[in-house]
């Protein structure tokens, strides 16, 4: 079936209409037949080929081609992790092997060479002079490329035995002609001789079938009585190659189904769910390993907290009864002092001392100085602190960071003008030591000159 | 002071290298649609009669053929009713079939030689007619990943020819002609074309200076087959028309008179500073009262006109020029 439908894609004339090819192929023939005798005219003494020679050369190429071209398509296929280049791959050997083996089987001898010739080219000049082989593969395009090459090469050769330098001329030029006005084919491997209708080369096959090449022209009677031979020698050849076309035509009929949009989505959500339960043993551990590290970090966290605030508290406290202590010495002390000063007082006006009577001493006043002086003391406390988060932040390190480096640059110049002082200096003194040598020199040449 | 010499000659090697790795392909190098449009806007279109009938044949050098044939598929349209018989195989066979009066042209892609001029003019009493259709030059091709970036014709010659008249040696490998990297120890592909076209010739007499090719070269049958030989090789070289050009091949530059390296572009060709630079020509008998086929003489005029020059430059020749076609109408002329 993919045969039938893909064969319906390329037959057919483009652009005229089945009275027009009619008359294009008589008024053809009447040129080829005039041609083919001039040419025959013109051509060497080359042996001649007869047709049951020619189908056994068609027969070996076409099972060296399906022979080679697996072989190169395979290569590319193998280890190939791109589904599309696989599927490329082996369309271009379907479509490669399918039309060399429908060729081969054909009813015509003379049309057959034609069309594998025709066939082998446009592969050639597609995936090779058009570079599509390499845009397709990439590195892997070589083996492909080499094998299309070396099929083209045996195409032309079989074509030689058949064809004339001249005819062999005319059929480049119009499969180059066809693909120069068709270039947006791809599947060029379904192209036939017969494409080419209602072009110069029209006139060829029928040169052919006139001996106008290298082949022995058949008597009407004999190719009747032949005919009915060949036709079973194809059909034996194409019934033992059959199993071959249909594994080639399964796997592709395969890699079309999976290439499919649908299919390819359901693939890879499928996928996706696979590599999603595959991986979920291995989630769950990793998950739980990062809950029970996390937890063991928080504890320690905790920990080191509670025994930081337990040591502020500590320290606090030891603080406060300090404070106090503290407070309550210079309150004392300072009970004493107010003591001693009434005394003192006492004591001043018992030795008449006049003097204008000051305010008396009151305790309240060193007690708020003290509280005054606590509260500075935690303003510093909490300075300190500031200054060593400022001191702790990324932007004071990148700031002494860039002040070490611009320093570190203004030293680098320094060096490197000092080092280029010193050069400038040690070159001017070679220069002064050559200069005074030279002058030396020649006040001692003065010198001898005139004694 | 040593150490710095040689560093700086090293670069200044190593630049020019680096920047010609990154050369175009070959296709790159041909006209495309507007420059084919641009270049033959000026030439005189072809004024053809409503209706016309006859015949004529032609038998040359497959490169002039294989223009020929775009010609005629396009002549062919113009007047059904000319039977036309056009041939290539070489101008070997052509000439004496002119001698004898069986074609009416032959295509050719070189001079005709004197030797045949003067049987001619022995057998008619005059010269043949000769006109340029085409401008052309032989580009040689080499795997578009090859690094080469210049041929001298001393080279080139040292490179096809069996004993090297030039004196360029007997390269074998890539590194001989300077190559570096992965293709320098690989051995050189030559591809040559079958002698039924005229470029061989054409290359043996200028450039090889008449030596034999070397029993290696490999013999193509069609200039595309030759042009994808190398494009499928990346160790392989040949040479073919530029109008062969592809996708996978490059030009390599080559050595000018006056010492500069030129690729086989439309100016070069048209300036004959490209060394390989051949017109392409039509042989015919035309007798001094100016009577000749009158089919081969339309066709003729047909080839060299506005739309015949322009279906040529699309298939990847290059045009004439106004003054050349004027030429050639004017050695064509009008039927008495």
């Amino acid at each position: 079936m993919i045969l039938v439908c893909l064969g319906c894609r390329t037959t057919g004339h483009v652009g005229q209409t089945p009275a027009e090819q009619r008359a294009e192929r008589e008024r053809a023939s009447e040129r080829a037949k005039s041609a083919g005798s001039f040419q025959a005219s013109l051509a060497s003494g080359k042996q001649q080929l007869s047709i049951p020679e020619l189908d056994q050369l068609t027969y070996g190429y076409a099972d060296r081609y399906y022979m080679v071209m697996s072989s190169a398509v395979d290569a590319v296929k193998r280890n190939n992790p791109d589904p599309t280049q696989r599927r490329l791959a082996h369309q271009i050997k379907l479509n490669g092997v399918l039309s060399m083996y429908d060729i081969v089987s054909g009813s015509d001898s003379y049309s057959e060479t034609l069309d594998l010739v025709v066939s082998v080219t446009l592969e050639s000049i597609v995936l090779i002079d058009e570079n599509r082989a390499e845009q397709m593969f990439g590195d892997r395009a070589p083996g492909l490329i080499k094998a299309i090459r070396t099929m083209r090469v045996e195409a032309w050769e079989l074509a030689a035995k058949v064809l004339n330098q001249d005819q062999l001329e005319r059929l480049d030029y119009v499969i180059l002609e066809w693909r120069r006005t068709h270039p947006e084919v791809n599947e060029v491997a379904f192209v036939k001789f017969d494409n080419f209708a209602g072009t110069r080369a029209t006139g060829l096959l029928t040169e052919l079938k006139a001996g106008g090449g290298f082949l022995a022209p058949l008597s009407e009677a004999s190719q009747e009585m032949k005919d009915w031979r060949r036709l079973t020698e194809r059909a034996f050849w194409y019934s033992k190659r059959a199993p071959n076309i249909a594994a080639i035509q399964a796997e592709g009929a395969v890699n079309e189904i999976l290439s499919a949009p649908e299919i390819s989505d359901m693939l890879q959500t499928a996928d996706r769910l696979g590599k999603t339960a595959e991986a979920m043993p291995q989630t769950i551990a990793t998950e739980r390993h990062a809950i029970f590290s996390e937890l063991d970090a928080r504890q320690t966290l905790l920990t080191n907290s509670l025994g930081d605030l337990r040591n502020i508290m500590a320290n606090a406290d030891a603080l406060g009864r300090t404070a106090t202590l503290l407070t309550t010495n210079v309150q004392q002390t300072l009970l004493l002092l107010g003591d001693t000063l009434k005394m003192m007082d006492t004591v001043g006006q018992h030795f008449g001392f006049d003097k204008p009577p000051a305010r008396p001493f009151d305790i309240q006043d060193y007690n708020a100085t003290l509280a005054q002086f606590n509260l500075v003391l935690t303003n510093l406390q909490q300075l300190t602190l500031n200054a060593d988060q400022v001191a702790q932040s990324e932007g004071w390190k990148r700031t002494v960071q860039s002040l070490t480096e611009s320093a570190d640059r203004r030293v680098d110049h320094a060096i490197l003008g000092l080092c280029l002082v010193l050069g400038l200096a040690f070159i001017l003194a070679i220069a002064y030591r050559f200069i005074s040598l030279k002058m030396e020199r020649r006040m001692a040449s003065n010198k001898q000159e005139k004694p | 002071m040593t150490r710095l010499a040689i560093i700086c000659l090293v670069l200044l090697a190593w630049l020019p290298v680096q920047a010609d790795t990154n050369q175009p392909v070959a296709t790159a190098l041909l006209l495309n649609e507007k420059s084919a449009m641009t270049l033959t806007a000026g030439l005189e279109q072809y004024a053809h009669p409503p209706k016309f009938a006859g015949k004529f044949s032609s038998i040359g050098s497959g490169g002039t053929t294989f223009l020929m044939n775009h010609w005629a598929a396009e002549f062919a349209r113009l007047y059904p009713d000319v039977e036309m018989d056009i041939h290539g195989g070489g101008p070997a066979d052509g000439l004496p079939a002119l001698l004898d009066g069986k074609v009416d042209l032959v295509p050719m892609s070189r001079p005709l030689p004197a030797e045949d001029i003067a049987r001619f003019k022995k057998k008619f009493g005059y010269e043949p007619s000769q006109i340029v259709v085409a401008q052309d030059s032989i580009g040689v091709f080499v795997n578009k990943t090859n690094p080469l970036t210049g041929l001298t014709l001393t080279q080139l010659d040292a490179i096809f020819s069996s004993d090297a008249k030039r004196g360029g040696g007997r390269p074998e490998f890539w590194s001989d002609l300077g190559v570096t990297g992965p293709l320098a120890d690989k051995m050189i592909s030559r591809f040559c074309l079958v002698h039924a076209y005229g470029s061989p010739v054409y290359f043996r007499e200028y450039v090889m200076q008449g030596s034999d090719y070397r029993f290696d070269v490999q013999l193509e049958p069609v200039p595309s087959s030759l042009v994808q030989a190398v494009g499928a090789d990346d160790a392989g070289i040949g040479f073919a028309s530029v109008m062969f050009a592809t996708a996978r091949t490059r030009f390599v530059p080559v050595q000018a008179g006056d010492g500069r390296y030129l690729l086989p572009s439309y100016e070069n060709t048209l300036s004959g500073a490209y060394p390989l630079v051949r017109p392409l020509r039509i042989v015919f008998n035309r007798k001094p009262d100016g009577t000749m086929n009158p089919a081969a003489r339309e066709f003729l005029r047909f080839a060299v006109s506005r739309r015949g020059q322009q279906l040529i430059a699309l298939a990847g020749s290059y045009p004439l020029t106004t003054e050349q076609q004027q030429t050639a109408l004017q050695v064509i002329g009008d039927a008495p």
